[in-house]
Order: C-alpha cells, then structure tokens, then sequence
C-alpha cells in the first residue's frame, strides 16, 4: 500500500497514479454512503463520481490531522460529507414534494422494537428501500450523518416539525416493515434474512 | 429530548455506518475517460463561445455603417458589465451569511459527537474514546474487526479519555471547520443555481480588466507609426478572454514598382525619342483612424499569452502619394572647335505627387488580422505591465496599387 500522506500529495499535484489509488480505494466506501440514499445503481455510480470530482477538484482544502494514525480516518470522514452532500443536493434537486409544509403530527407510535434479529446490509437496504424517499432521506441525514432538525429544515427548504414528523414515520415504518418480514419471512422475496444474535 | 432508540434503529444505524460495498472493476477506468472528455469537451465549449461572440461582434461592427456606431460593441460590454454585480452578488452574500452564523459552524460537530457517546457507550463501551476523537468518526468507524476486542480489553481507561480528547479537540475543530464548511456550502449553492448554469461565468471577482496602451510600430514603408488607446478584457475561463478596446492609430505602406509591373507605362531611358520620361517608382500611403479590435486571448500561464483577433480600422485622414522618377533631356548648346553643336544629358531626378483626394479609394473602413505574442509582469494588486509584439495585416490590400498596411511593433500596455 502506498503512503496515505504521499498519496494525498500526488492528488495534489494531479498525478493519475494517486488517484486512481483515492479511487479505487475508497470507491465501495462511498458507493455504500450514496446507496443509503439512492437506491438506483446507475444514479448511486453518477453520484459517486460526481463526489470524486469534487474530491479531486477540492482536495487541497481538505485539512489533514497531524497524527498519522488519525489522516485516514479524517479523510474519510472527509470524502463521506461530501458524498453524502452530493446526494442530498441530487435528491433536493429532484423532487419538488419536499416542500409540503402540511405534515401533521406524528402518527401514534409503535411498540418499541428490541431484542431484534441481526439483519444483514442488504435486509437492512431492502427495507431502506420501502421507504418513500423523503422518509429515507431524512432518516439518513439524521441518524446516520447527525444532523440536527434545525439543520434539515435549512437545507430541505421545509418546517423543522416536519423534519421530525418524516424522521418519526420513516423510523415506525422501519419497525413495522420489519415486524412484517419477521412475521411473514417465506412470503415476500424482499423478506430480510435473518440470523440470530 | 431525544429519545432513546430501539435495537432495531441502533442495529440498522451501526450497520449502514460499517458497511462498504465492493469495488466494480473498471470504474476508475470509466470515471478517467469521463473526465478526459469532459477536458476537451470544456475547452472546445469555451473556444466556440470565444469565436461566436468574436463573429457576432464583427457582424453588428459591418452592419452599422456609420463611424459613431463602430463603437456600440464596446459599450454594450461595458453595460453589461456593471448589470452584472447585482445579479451576483446575492449567491456570495447568503454565504457569507451562513458562514457568519455561529450556530452553523460551531455546533455542528456537538451533536454528531454527544448524539454518539451515551448511546454507543450504552451498547459498545469500547467503542467511545474513538468515535468522540473526531466526530467525524461517527460517519467512519472502522471496517477492522480486531478493534471491537481491543477496545473491550481496557473499558475503564476509554471512559476517562474521552473528556480530555472532547476539550483538546474543540478549537482545532472550529478552527478547521469554516473551511469546510464553506466548501460544502459552496456546492450546495452551486447546485442550487443549476439551471442558470450558463450565468454561472461570471462570478464574484472582477473579470474586465481595463488598460491603456501605446503602439510604435512600422510599416513596410521604413517609417514609424504610433498607436494611443484603451483596452478592455473580459475573461471567458481562467485562459481565455475576450480584448477589445479603441486606440488612435497610424498606419503606413510603400510599394515599390518594379518595370514591366504593368501598374504604369513605364517606357525605358533607352529609347531616344523620347524626350521627357516619367515612371512610377513607388506608391506610399499613410492612414490615420480609430482601430477597434476584437481578439480572442489565450493565456499559456501567468505572464505568457497570446492574441488571435481582428481589427476595423475606421479612416479618419488619408494620404497617398505617387513617387516618380523623372528623366529629362537637356540639352545645351556647346562649341566644338567651330562648329556649333549640341550636348544632350539624361537626368533623372525624383519627384512626388500626391494623390488628389478624388482618385484615392474612398473606403471609410479597412479590416486587419492582428496577431500578437505578449508577456505580462504584474506591478501590484491589479496593475500589471505588458509587453506584446504584435503583427497587424490587412484583410484585403488597400488602394488601387494594392498596398499592403502591414505593421509590425510593439505594443506596450498597462492594465488596472
């Protein structure tokens, strides 16, 4: 494996050695964040190589830690912002109907559910894709990238209440979908493998 | 609050934190095509835009006739130029607004690093002193799978940790921050004004550059001719731009005719009879005008460009004049012993007539090629000095003796 810090430097200075290396390195882990958000593989590869332009085009701003252990880590922390931010702009840009500002209150909620079955990524992205997208959307920007409601409904152009309304439906949505597969696991073929804990 | 979540919340979160899927072969070979093309694509979109705006401008020039109308061109870049900040400047300033405000730059990194520490502390106690190292880990744990036993291995030395790092890390967080910040607020504002991408060339920073200049030059006539104007520049991308401008200019041309050239009967001294003989050795020309050019100019880096345009050079004053050599026959009466006789001498001598103002073409507009290779030394800030040979050739020859207004100098300039 070459030197990350090395590596880095070739990037800077445009060298095609490195980043194929950035590239290839860190593709999968980037397919992965766009695929939480997208789930069509054509978009997701779009997407995915829009954030290497950005990557590659931006690379200097990129401000390294000075412990060595920690660089790759921050780096991809880095490229996971971006990433994540290219796929936000792609779905803002898309669908007109997140801006609704007519979302009531939170639907009851639902027992909660725990002591749960270990699901597999592609049980766990086959239930991400049941949801309608603005739910997925924002479970993803909120979960799993952290950012605040106030921070959403800033960059979603949308009340902050109903940033937490999606948020609370899309994560009920998640428990029932699964209860069903649970309930249900030979009936559907999107029915999520389950292995016990 | 927030509350607590189910396993099945906290289980989906952790996975689709750890998981990374599978390089596809060729993609890296696919995305460096892409990009590739792209580059060419880009600089021959730029180079199009050059050369259309560069014909529209000759267009508009040749169909409005009339001198005080050459200058529109010119004006309506100026005009369109000052219209232009207002339109910009809203982009930049929500910004700058962003950034200014607090609450986006500094507490983005608490909830990302508080959110994490009682949950993941609830369920991996291992798992906190990293995650709160940087909150950016939260989005990157580690695929390893040796770390989870190591960090389970000393669970009372993680939990002390975590308070030290979190103080520590704090300013070189907001430090760090803004930059980053900004350059994801940058895209999303990119993204923002998608569809308007055509107005995106012109942005923030200034891309006229106005400068004087002046121009000694010579013709083929051996005779040095000055230029005075000013310049303008409007910068298409970071090497191309666009230069027009108006300079006060002289241009002169000489044309040497040779015997037998058929310009004129030019009958020899040989032949006797003839008693007086007057043949034309050479036209030459001096023109005066407003040159108004429209270049295309490529910047190969910093200091080193190039100029690739054409000029309508509008006559103010023109003078043209007809260089004769005129042969005579004197003679003189002489003695020669007793006889009288007579002594005949052929002189030549040169004469110059000029051109009555009805026989000189009457063209109000001449048209020239102007290429030039320059060097630019910036002085300060904005100001720089430039220095640019430069080659000036006509589109058609002027006159009816076809004279050629060529001119070759130097053209000195000097940009604010």
């Amino acid at each position: 494996m070459l030197d990350f810090e090395a590596v880095l430097a070739g990037c800077l200075k445009n060298e095609n050695k490195s980043k194929e290396w950035v590239y290839k390195s860190f593709y999968g882990y980037l397919m992965a964040v766009v695929l939480r958000y997208v789930a069509d593989k054509n978009d997701a590869e779009e997407l995915v190589n829009d954030s290497f332009i950005k990557i590659f085009k931006n690379i200097a701003q990129f401000n390294s830690p000075q412990v060595p252990d920690q660089q790759l880590k921050a780096f991809k922390g880095w490229i996971a912002r971006i990433s994540s931010r290219t796929a936000i702009d792609y779905l803002r840009g898309k669908r007109t109907f997140l801006y609704v500002d007519d979302v009531v209150e939170a639907d009851q909620p639902i027992t909660e559910v725990n002591a749960v079955s270990r699901l597999n990524v592609q049980d766990i992205m086959s239930l991400l894709n049941e949801l309608p997208e603005t739910h997925r959307l924002i479970f993803n920007m909120y979960e799993i990238e952290g950012f605040s409601h106030d921070e959403i409904s800033k960059l979603l152009n949308m009340p902050e209440s109903s940033s937490r309304v999606y948020l609370t439906r899309a994560k009920n949505k998640l428990r029932t979908l699964y209860l069903a597969s649970q309930r249900n696991p030979y009936e559907s073929t999107k029915t999520p493998n389950t292995h016990p804990i | 609050m927030k509350p607590v979540d189910d396993e099945l919340i906290a289980h989906i979160k952790e996975s689709l934190s750890l998981h990374e899927e599978a390089y596809v072969p060729g993609a890296w070979e696919n995305f460096n095509k892409k990009q590739q093309r792209k580059g060419g694509a880009m600089w021959l979109v730029r180079l199009s835009t050059a050369a259309a705006i560069l014909l529209v401008g000759f267009a508009v020039f040749y169909m409005n006739r009339r001198p005080e109308l050459v200058i529109n061109p010119t004006t309506a870049g100026i005009e369109a130029d000052t219209s232009k900040p207002e339109a910009v400047n809203s982009g930049p300033v929500k910004i700058a607004d962003q950034l200014t405000d607090p609450h986006t730059v500094v507490r983005k990194p608490t909830p990302l690093a508080w959110k994490v520490m009682p949950k993941s502390a609830s369920s991996t106690p291992g798992s906190v002193p990293s995650e709160i190292d940087s909150p950016v880990a939260v989005l990157t744990p580690s695929t390893d799978g040796s770390r989870p036993q190591d960090k389970v291995e000393k669970p009372s030395a993680d939990v002390v940790a975590p308070k030290e790092v979190l103080v520590a890390k704090v300013p070189s967080e907001q430090v760090q921050k803004p930059s980053f910040q900004d350059f994801l607020n940058a895209e999303t504002e990119k993204n923002k004004s998608q569809p308007a991408k055509n107005a995106m060339a012109s942005k923030t920073e200034s891309k006229w550059d106005l400068g004087l200049m002046v121009a000694p030059s010579i013709g083929n006539d051996k005779k040095i001719n000055m230029g005075y104007g000013v310049s303008m520049e409007y910068a298409v991308s970071r090497k191309v731009s666009i230069s027009s401008g108006i300079s006060y200019n002289q241009m002169g041309a000489l044309k040497t005719i040779t015997p037998g050239s058929g310009v004129m009967y030019a009958p020899s001294a040989a032949v006797a009879l003839v008693q007086e003989t007057k043949t034309l050795k050479s036209v030459d020309a001096n023109l005066v005008g407003l040159d108004i050019p429209l270049e295309l100019k490529y910047h190969f880096n910093d200091r080193f460009y190039t100029n690739v345009g054409l000029s309508a050079f509008a006559i103010l004053n023109q003078k043209q004049n007809n260089n004769y050599v005129e042969g005579k026959v004197e003679s003189s009466a002489s003695s020669f012993v007793d006889r009288s006789a007579f002594n005949s001498l052929f002189k030549e001598s040169a004469v110059s007539e000029p051109i009555s103002s009805d026989e000189v073409k009457n063209d109000k507009y001449l048209g020239f090629y102007n290429l030039s290779i320059g060097y630019k030394q910036k002085v300060s800030g904005k100001n720089s000095f430039s220095i640019e040979p430069f080659m000036k050739l006509p589109i058609k020859e002027y006159s009816k003796e076809n004279l050629r207004l060529i001119g070759t100098g130097v053209r000195l300039k000097f940009d604010f």
